[in-house]
């Protein structure tokens, strides 16, 4: 193996080599000579690479040197840094390159990490440098020698860097904000960048950030998923909607198709979700509620109150049914100065009655459907097909953003009809029970008059075989 | 009818027939004492209600599938797609709860009849042990729908063994096949339900009757009087008394149907073991015990609880050896009838206060929540009493 | 004659109870009769999640089962299709070739074109079609 690598790469071959070679020896704290290795005077670093990500490799990987001096135990001791830094500077080799600096940590970590070939064998990709160096981070480095900014162990740790699968890495999903925050949170280093510190508690807050660490779902987007990570960058209005169209796929297209998606002053998608500009569009929240809030608050709504009106279930599944006006209504009035004389602005907001109808019938339906599936009649078909209504529901929030009220109004009439044909089916089904209380009639008059034909034949039979007890 | 002859003489030539005939005969027509009543049919109901139960259930076992993963999907299946797999469903639910009430009542008329007197009381000890099992096999067959709420009331249920002295854990362990109910406890239940507990049951109830035909029915007499009486007072068991049982079997069997149809059991959710639904409470036949013991706490009162809820059936098997009092007539037992009267309604008003506690009732207009112990508390209008179960829900005998 | 009358009466009587004893009887055979009788099969498995199906390559296939079925399901250009995988010759399970875009019976070296018609081989018709769903992701195949 060792062969073929040569005829590839000489360098590779010494690496390899140092691999396999050194990668045994660090096991052992002290050769069989009393030669003095990397762990003898540096514990703490030893132990985090032992059970980091790296614990195949050696030191000499970042640091080069030799593996092993000929220092006996006696002599170290002179070596050992003293706390006022007066010990004598250990000769590591003329190959050592020590403890690199800020600004050299990228390209230390780029010697393997953007080497495709070292990379292959673990399938990693090899453009983190690359994208580091276009990064807000990177080029301030780059061309302004600001070391301040994050390298590389910033975010991923030095001796200690771990897989961000796992849930004690600095780069787990849910461990992303605060490595991000020990910068951007800290109001005296971002002073000089003029950047906002009030980002990271406004994430929190949004529908994001309560994903993550409430539920803590993994799945949801952190920083990175929207800055990205290595080429951190904050999305311009203009590619913010590609940003949250990666996820958001059909509200991005429905919104493409809007009036709204060629207007230069329109912010996208923050304009509306952001929280508004005096939040630095952190606070990014929903405006309509999806299914599954819907169903809480009317289930909610019902145990407090058994049989609801229609506009008590509107209020309590939509709690702010015109919450896109008062929401949006001071960024709207920039562009719309005369909101209430504008001709293209009612129409949208007059199909919010009709979007609430529908999602009331939704809830109703699935209410109805739940209770009948608990009963006595199998429901699995009906439930299959109510899947549909979900979807449609789903559907109809990015559908909005079209601004078409053809369109929407074309999704609430599918998802009303979804919802007519369970009520439907699940009327016939109950249909089906009450044949069963009718045949009890028949039941009771047949066994009213069997029982006493029988009670007759009994008195019949007594009055035949017994004889009267004498009083 | 020459092929009726030709079929019997196909017999008779082989076998013994005559003195069959004559045992079979003498157990028919044998004539029961004079004053046998409309009370007495509770023991032939009970009977006729075991066999419904064995009918349905074997029906039932044609669909049903003891799994964790099946069990709750076969019996919607069979309760929604097979023909009249309801009807059987049903009937089983309500067979169950119909059979413990006949047994009550039975066992009711014997305790104030003084039936269990001598030479009877082996009757009576087989009697009660056919009760036991039979609420052995209400618990068990709770269990199989595997849903929320038959999950949770057995978690509950086999959670008060392990308060029983010494080896309460050993044998909370042993109920439930593991630590918690699962697939194990299904499996077990299973198998107790449709299997051993068919066999002790049969067992027990041919035991009962023998022992019931070989001293005939009770009469009122003392116990140091002869019970004889003439013969031709006698009411034959066939056809009269028979008679006169079938037209309440019909009866009966129209109330089974009805409550099928009006009252159904529900289906409910699929038993999940991650989340406790709230008011879990046990079968009505178990809420007496349930309401008794949450009456003892810690370990010492968790003794006495079990104990006491252990002595009325160990009382109650033993009573025909301390009752031994010649009289036969209520009237003339007034001491007996009146432990009998308190054990009875003690039992009702326990059950009755397990039913109530954790829910607020209303009391002439006032609204009233019922704590766990069921003592009530006034609330105010439109105060909710929900607050309390959570408090109370946690400090139920079964989550210790 | 009083007598004779009785009797008559009594024979009445008994044929009417004989008569009800039959009705009830019927009664109560008839629907177990029509319980024991299987009910539509797969009711209880109906809409079977695909399990990966949503990872599963264009032109490649996966099996499923549905009810007591073997259903192979084969996403196509234009989405999934699902049949079932028993060959209509002698049951043998057929699989999905993606080079051939056809069905093989390993059995009696049938094939069957992706719409489940015989192209050659034995079998006398083509494989059984299953309804597939499409939701939020995930795909459900289902008896028609």
């Amino acid at each position: 193996m060792i062969d073929i690598a040569m005829h590839r790469h000489p360098r590779h071959t010494c690496i390899l080599a140092c691999v396999y070679v050194l990668g045994g020896l660090t096991t052992i704290s002290w050769a069989d000579d009393g030669a003095a290795q990397c762990q003898t005077c540096h514990p703490g670093q030893h132990d985090e690479l032992a059970k980091s990500v790296h614990r195949a490799l050696s030191c000499q990987e970042c640091h080069a040197g030799a593996a092993s001096y000929a220092v006996g135990a006696d002599r170290l001791a002179t070596f050992v840094s003293r706390a006022d830094g007066s010990g004598m500077t250990f000769d590591h080799g003329a190959s050592f390159m020590g403890k690199p600096t800020r600004s050299e940590i990228p390209d230390r970590c780029g010697n393997c990490h953007a080497d495709v070939e070292r990379m292959n064998p673990y399938g990693l990709r090899t453009d983190q440098l690359a994208r580091y160096w276009t990064s807000n981070h990177g080029k301030r480095l780059k061309d302004e020698g600001d070391e301040r900014v994050a390298v590389c162990v910033d975010c991923h740790g030095s001796h200690d860097i771990m897989f961000s699968h796992e849930p004690q890495s600095k780069t787990y999903p849910l461990n992303v904000p605060d490595t991000c925050g020990t910068c951007h949170a800290d109001a005296t280093l971002m002073a000089d960048y003029d950047l906002p510190v009030e980002v990271l508690d406004e994430y929190r807050m949004s529908v994001h950030g309560r994903l993550l660490f409430e539920q803590e779902d993994t799945g949801a987007p952190t920083c990175a998923t929207c800055h990205g990570n290595h080429s951190a960058m904050p999305p311009g209005f203009a590619t913010v909607g590609a940003v949250c169209g990666q996820c958001h796929e059909h509200a991005a297209k429905d919104f493409a198709t809007s009036i709204h998606a060629d207007q230069e002053e329109h912010k996208g998608c923050v304009q509306c979700h952001g929280g508004g500009e005096d939040r630095h569009f952190h606070l990014i929240e929903r405006i309509t509620k999806p299914g599954g809030i819907l169903l809480q608050r009317y289930a909610h709504l019902l145990s407090t109150e058994p049989d609801p009106s229609a506009e008590q279930i509107t209020k309590a599944i939509h709690a702010e049914p015109k919450q896109i006006i008062t929401h949006a209504l001071p960024t709207c009035m920039e562009c719309h100065e005369d909101l209430e004389d504008d001709e293209s602005l009612p129409k949208l907001f007059g199909l919010l009655d009709e979007i609430a109808a529908a999602e009331r019938y939704f809830v109703e339906t699935a209410r109805r459907l739940n209770e009948t599936g608990k009963g006595v009649l199998l429901v699995d078909n009906q439930r299959f097909r109510f899947e549909d209504a979900k979807t449609h529901l789903i559907e109809l929030a990015p559908l909005q953003h079209t601004l078409d009220n053809s369109l929407v109004a074309a999704k609430v009439t599918e998802l009303t009809a979804v919802c007519d044909e369970v009520n439907a089916d699940l009327e016939e089904l109950e249909a089906g029970l009450r044949w069963r209380h009718t045949l009890l009639y028949p039941i009771w008059a047949f066994a009213l008059f069997f029982a006493t034909i029988v009670y007759v034949k009994y008195k019949q039979l007594k009055h035949i075989w017994v004889k009267p007890v004498a009083r | 009818m020459g092929w009726q002859r030709s079929f019997l003489g196909f017999f008779d030539a082989r076998f013994d027939t005559d003195t069959g005939r004559k045992l079979v005969e003498k157990q028919v027509f044998k004539r029961l004492p004079p004053h046998t009543g409309w009370l007495h049919v509770f023991a032939s109901l009970s009977l006729f209600l075991f066999i419904s139960q064995t009918v349905t259930g074997i029906l039932l076992l044609m669909y049903y599938r003891p799994t964790p993963e099946a069990a709750h999907k076969s019996i919607q299946y069979l309760t929604g797609e097979v023909q009249f797999g309801w009807l059987y469903r049903q009937v089983h639910a309500w067979g169950a709860t119909l059979m413990i009430m006949a047994l009550l009542l039975h066992m009711c008329r014997t305790y104030f009849m003084g039936a269990y007197k001598k030479p009877r009381e082996l009757t009576w000890v087989t009697g009660v042990l056919l009760f036991i099992v039979t609420i052995t096999f209400g618990f068990t067959g709770y269990l199989l729908p595997w849903n929320q709420i038959a999950f949770w009331a057995t978690t509950v249920g086999t959670e008060s063994a392990a308060k029983v002295p010494f080896i309460g854990h050993w044998l909370q362990y042993f109920l439930r096949g593991g630590d918690v109910v699962a697939g194990e406890t299904l499996s077990r239940f299973f198998v107790v339900h449709v299997i051993i507990l068919p066999w002790v049951l049969t067992g027990l109830v041919g035991l009962h009757l023998f022992l019931m035909r070989l001293n005939n029915l009770s009469s009122s007499k003392r116990v140091d009087e002869s019970e004889e009486f003439p013969p031709e007072t006698g009411i034959p068991f066939f056809p009269v008394h028979a008679a006169k049982e079938v037209s309440v079997l019909i009866l009966l069997v129209a109330v089974l149907v009805t409550l099928s149809v009006l009252l159904p059991w529900e289906i409910g959710e699929p038993a999940d073991p991650l989340s406790t639904p709230s008011h879990i409470k046990p079968e009505w036949y178990f809420l007496p015990s349930y309401q008794l013991l949450k009456y003892f706490e810690g370990p010492y009162g968790a003794f006495i609880g079990i104990i006491a809820c252990t002595v009325p059936f160990v009382l109650l098997i033993v009573w025909p050896f301390v009752d031994r009092g010649k009289e036969r007539h209520p009237r003339k037992r007034p001491l007996a009838v009146s432990i009998g009267l308190v054990g009875l309604v003690g039992a009702l008003f326990l059950g009755w206060l397990g039913h109530v506690s954790e829910t607020d009732i209303n009391v002439f207009g006032q609204r009233y929540h019922i704590d766990l112990l069921g003592w009530p508390h006034k609330l105010a209008d439109g105060e909710e009493g929900g607050g309390h179960d959570g408090a109370g829900g946690e400090s139920a005998p079964g989550e210790h | 004659m009083q007598y004779k009358q009785k009797t008559s009466r009594r024979g009445f009587l008994d044929w009417l109870i004989g008569l009800c004893s039959a009705i009830s009887g019927a009664a109560m055979t008839i629907p177990s009769l029509m319980y024991l009788w299987p009910a539509a099969q797969g009711g209880e498995s109906s809409n079977v999640e695909v399990p990966g199906a949503e990872n599963l390559s264009v032109g490649t296939s996966t099996k499923v089962q549905v009810g007591p079925r073997a259903v192979i399901v084969v996403r196509g250009r234009d989405g999934y299709v699902a049949f079932s995988a028993v060959c209509t010759h002698l049951g043998c399970l057929v699989r999905w070739d993606p080079g051939k875009k056809q069905f093989l019976c390993p059995c009696h070296a049938a094939a069957f074109d992706d719409k489940g018609q015989v192209v050659s081989g034995p079998p006398p018709g083509p494989l059984e079609p299953y309804k597939v769903k499409e939701v939020s992701g995930k795909v459900f195949v289902s008896s028609i």
